[in-house]
């Protein structure tokens, strides 16, 4: 639809439109009531008077103030009729303005009249402003005026872009959908593609096309829920009040009152009122409920779901009426499996309880029992030495009562899937978290609460960073729960620096903090560490230019966020001879990337050569024991994982971390994920030294090729897992200049340690040469090296120092006849 | 779009576009009496014992004939119960509807009555001022 044609459909508004240019709607709401509430006080006290007058005790008993309300009586009874008329016209004006305002609401339940418009109340507000240009209408509307606020954006930044700018010669064209009207998130959807200037401002102030569609989204969804919450004459509204005697056909339930909770009293039955979360589970549900016999459900979801979300979505399509007829008028209550075992002590007060619960909700004839926790009641039960399913079994059969069991993914897998009953009688359901996308409409809300109560301001970029971190970072929880937790900690963070609005880097910041990893954009003095990252590595790993590049250049794709969130940060395998700086380079990785070299989460693989190798690793399920793979990255989902000696691990471990270096998780044993998407994992291996040192020897480039193909060859590792690697990187053996170089850097960190005891340490080359000729070995790198400085120096020195031949204030020189 | 005719479109409103208005308010209104005294459902179960209560006859409790009794009782009170409840949605409907047909036939002299209260208010205030 073009910009005239969206003019021309604006007028269905008309009334409003032409009342907001004297009044904006709200503001002659507020009127109208102070108007309301000044006319009932008026009228109160001419009434009082009149009242005074008409009692003779009154008159009697208050002598001089009868004197005064005989001729006060004509003038207020003026100013009663005065703001009488006064409220008339405000509330008839008001009545004009809601006739054309309220007429894009959504209603569930139609009512008499209502006919879907094409347009939206904010586009056709937007189109009809003064400058009849698309943007410029958009930013000089109320509702463009939102938008810039949700985006952080000030009219100082707006304006002198809207002042340079070149009108577009594109055609202004919204989309329509069928059977949707035009909204502003369509409206802004087609100005970012219309104006390119626009777009290039909005990439000037790092806000994205999706950020302002989005931003336009909320304003609109604020809008629409303000609406629905001042219609309080709308069948919606007053279908919620519950009527009388709906219950009386059905039987009473003082049992089931007594340990279950009405949904609709429950806590979680707040939540999740916006958004598409949970509503295909509802209507499967519904589905299936409305079954006549074994209309059963069992409803499985991970661990922090919002499990009940569902069920409370069902509970007001119920309230409503909008609702299969089977399910009219049922009540949803829900049985805490643990809270009902926790006060059950014994068998037979369990069974007898448990069976009087469920024979009253039966004969009641309109309940749906919730049974939360389901397993946990199973379970429970079974160390009374109950058996809940048979308990179960004859109401799972019958038409007069529907069950509801709530269960988490993991002990479904362990003990539910497997039981043929539960197979037979209930119906799986699987509820999934909300995801990045929805998640969003929630925290709206959230943030919106977190607005009234806490006088601060989120932009819409913040929410997105909310969300995406959430996801990314936090693998505790589901979504939108832990985005949610994210935001509510994000607030007093944010009042404590004394800023009301909340930006996307006050959330990066924060997860950030939270995790140690580098999430906000990179700057200053990082920025340059992370463009001379090999500069950087060089300081401590000696040679191995190929290692470094390769590894460098991983990084910085990992740090800039262009790396996939799916899989780990980054994953090598380090081949080489030992000693010759896999492990340094390791560190070096740790302490760039997490701020700390102690980052590392070690594993030596050679431990696990095995058969139990991959249930020590993930757990077992026999004796129920968590894996050390599974709590170490429990414990740290943030670091560098080094897996010492890989090549040493059985076949089994091999296809554990095929899986993990593809997805960035995997399943341990109670069959809960365990992430790996925060972790370098950096897997280290002698495997093909021996050819590594003999290209070295010859004096040749290491070809990779000829050391991986031998690797293949010799099936040490398979080429899927070689594949699977970021980056295979070969460590070839130190030559005598190498070793030198990494003497000096020893002798430094030793002359260090030194100088805090006043003693100062001269490194001479004929020392160096001293060292690499002692300490070079060809099998084991500089390791020997290091050992000769332990050894040979450290020992000298200390024994010249018990001999009092070295005081404080010393040079300490050392010659080769000095360390023989 | 000017604010000028204003007065003219809302007069226009006034006697065109409001009746629609108005008469959703009151079929939302009548819906909404309807649900709450839950008028059809009572209806549809006017003989029903009262609270699905029932009594077995058997040797131990009162007997055929007891129980038959206790039966009736329970389903009379039923009835008088739901029945008190309809009437009363009856009532209130019919009161509402006349309400509503007494507002409608003010509706077509608000205008007039709202700005002769105005001018009234102010004209007395004046003198006595």
């Amino acid at each position: 639809m073009n910009y005239q044609a969206l003019k021309k459909e604006a007028k269905v508004y008309r009334g409003a439109l032409q009342s907001e240019l004297l009044f904006s709607g709200g503001h002659l709401h507020t009127t109208e009531k102070i108007f309301r509430v000044l006319t009932i006080i008026a009228g109160l006290l001419w009434g009082g008077l009149v009242l005074f007058k008409l009692v003779p005790y009154l008159l009697a008993t208050f002598p001089e103030v009868s004197t005064h309300t005989d001729p006060s009586i004509p003038f207020v009874s003026s100013v009663f009729f005065l703001l009488l008329g006064c409220w008339l016209v405000l509330a008839l004006w008001y009545g004009f303005f809601a006739s054309y305002y309220f007429r894009d609401v959504d209603s569930v339940l139609p009512e008499v009249g209502m006919r879907s418009m094409k347009v939206r109340f904010e586009v056709a507000r937007i189109v009809t402003e003064k400058y009849g240009e698309p943007t410029l209408d958009f930013f000089g509307s109320r509702f463009g005026g939102a938008t810039l606020l949700r985006l952080g954006l000030s009219s100082k930044e707006v304006v002198p872009f809207l002042e340079s700018r070149t009108i577009p010669s594109e055609t202004f064209d919204v989309p329509e959908n069928e059977g949707e009207p035009i909204s502003l998130q369509g409206y802004a959807k087609e100005l970012t593609l219309y104006d390119e200037g626009l777009r290039s401002f909005l990439t000037s102030k790092k806000i994205e096309a999706t950020d302002f569609i989005g931003a336009a989204e909320w304003v609109a969804r604020t809008e629409e829920s303000y609406k629905e919450y001042l219609r309080w004459w709308s069948k919606d509204a007053l279908g919620r009040i519950p009527g009388l005697g709906k219950d009386w056909a059905y039987g009473e339930i003082p049992h089931l009152e007594r340990y279950a909770t009405p949904l609709t009293g429950h806590t979680s039955f707040l939540f999740a009122s916006t958004g598409a979360f949970g509503k295909r589970e509802a209507e499967e549900i519904e589905r299936i409920l409305s079954r006549g016999r074994e209309a059963n459900v069992l409803m499985v979801s991970e661990e922090g779901v919002p499990k009940l979300a569902p069920l409370a979505r069902l509970a007001r399509h119920i309230s409503a009426g909008t609702i299969l007829p089977q399910l009219e008028h049922k009540l949803i209550f829900v049985l805490d499996g643990v809270l009902f075992l926790s006060a059950m002590k014994e068998k037979v007060a369990f069974e007898t309880e448990l069976q009087k619960l469920l024979r009253e909700s039966a004969k009641a004839g309109n309940i749906i029992l919730v049974m939360d926790n389901f397993e946990k009641l199973l379970q429970g039960a079974k160390a009374l030495g109950s058996d809940v399913l048979a308990l179960l079994d004859p109401f799972l059969t019958s038409q007069n009562i529907q069950i509801v069991a709530l269960a988490e993914l993991g002990a479904f897998h362990q003990t539910l899937e497997s039981n043929p009953k539960i197979r037979e009688r209930f119906e799986r359901v699987l509820l999934e978290g909300a995801g990045v996308a929805g998640s969003i409409p929630v925290l709206e809300d959230e943030a919106l609460r977190a607005e009234v109560t806490e006088g601060v301001r989120f932009t819409y970029q913040a929410l997105r960073a909310i969300a995406e971190s959430a996801e990314r970072y936090f693998f505790e929880g589901v979504m939108p729960d832990k985005a949610i937790d994210l935001l509510r900690e994000l607030v007093p963070k944010v009042k404590v620096g004394g800023t009301r609005t909340v930006l996307r880097e006050d959330v990066l910041e924060l997860v950030s903090r939270k995790t140690g990893i580098a999430v906000s954009e990179a700057k200053g003095e990082e920025r340059t560490k992370l463009l001379k990252l090999e500069e950087v590595l060089h300081e401590r790993i000696v040679g191995q230019d190929e290692a470094v590049k390769a590894i460098s250049g991983a990084l910085r794709r990992a740090r800039s966020g262009i790396s996939s969130p799916n899989r780990p940060m980054g994953s090598f395998l380090f081949l080489g001879p030992t000693g010759v700086g896999k492990t340094e380079t390791t560190k070096a990785l740790a302490q760039v990337f997490f701020g700390d070299e102690k980052n590392i989460i070690r594993l030596d693989m050679s431990e696990y050569e095995n058969d139990d190798a991959l249930s020590r690793l993930i757990g077992t399920f026999e004796s129920g024991k968590a894996g050390v793979l599974a709590s170490l990255l429990r414990e740290h989902p943030y670091g560098v994982l080094l897996l010492d000696e890989f090549e040493k691990t059985n076949k089994e471990v091999h296809d554990l971390f095929l899986q993990i270096l593809d997805e960035g998780f995997f399943t341990d044993v109670t069959g809960k994920r365990v992430n790996a998407r925060n972790l370098i994992i950096i897997a280290t291996s002698n495997a093909g030294s021996d050819i590594i040192w003999k290209m070295g020897q010859e004096g040749k480039g290491l070809d990779k090729d000829i050391v991986l193909t031998e690797i293949i060859n010799r099936a040490i590792f398979k080429p899927e897992l070689l594949n699977r690697f970021d980056g295979v990187v070969l460590f070839r053996p130190l030559t005598a200049s190498d070793l030198k170089i990494i003497a000096k850097f020893q002798l430094q960190k030793l002359g260090k340690r030194l100088k805090e005891k006043g003693l100062d340490l001269v490194i001479t080359d004929p020392l160096l040469n001293f060292l690499v000729s002692v300490g070079q070995d060809p099998k084991f790198g500089a390791r020997p090296m290091n050992r000769a400085i332990q050894e040979k120096v450290e020992q000298t020195i200390a024994e010249k120092m018990l001999r009092g031949e070295l005081q404080a204030g010393s040079r300490v020189e050392l010659s080769g006849d000095d360390l023989k | 779009m000017s604010s000028l005719t204003l007065p003219f479109n809302y007069l226009l409103w006034h006697y065109t576009t409001a009746w629609s208005d108005l008469i959703r308010l009151y079929t939302n209104a009548v819906w909404f009496f309807w649900h709450f005294f839950s008028i059809r459902i009572l209806v549809g179960t006017l003989l029903a014992p009262w609270h699905r209560l029932r009594e077995a006859s058997s040797k131990e409790t009162a007997g055929f004939l007891g129980s038959l009794i206790i039966n009736l009782i329970l389903r009379m009170i039923g009835f008088v119960a739901r029945t008190v409840i309809i009437l009363s949605g009856f009532l209130t409907l019919v009161l509402f509807s006349l309400f509503s047909l007494a507002f409608f036939a003010l509706w077509l002299v608000l205008p007039i009555v709202a700005l002769g209260l105005v001018l009234n208010g102010f004209i007395g205030v004046m003198k006595l001022l």
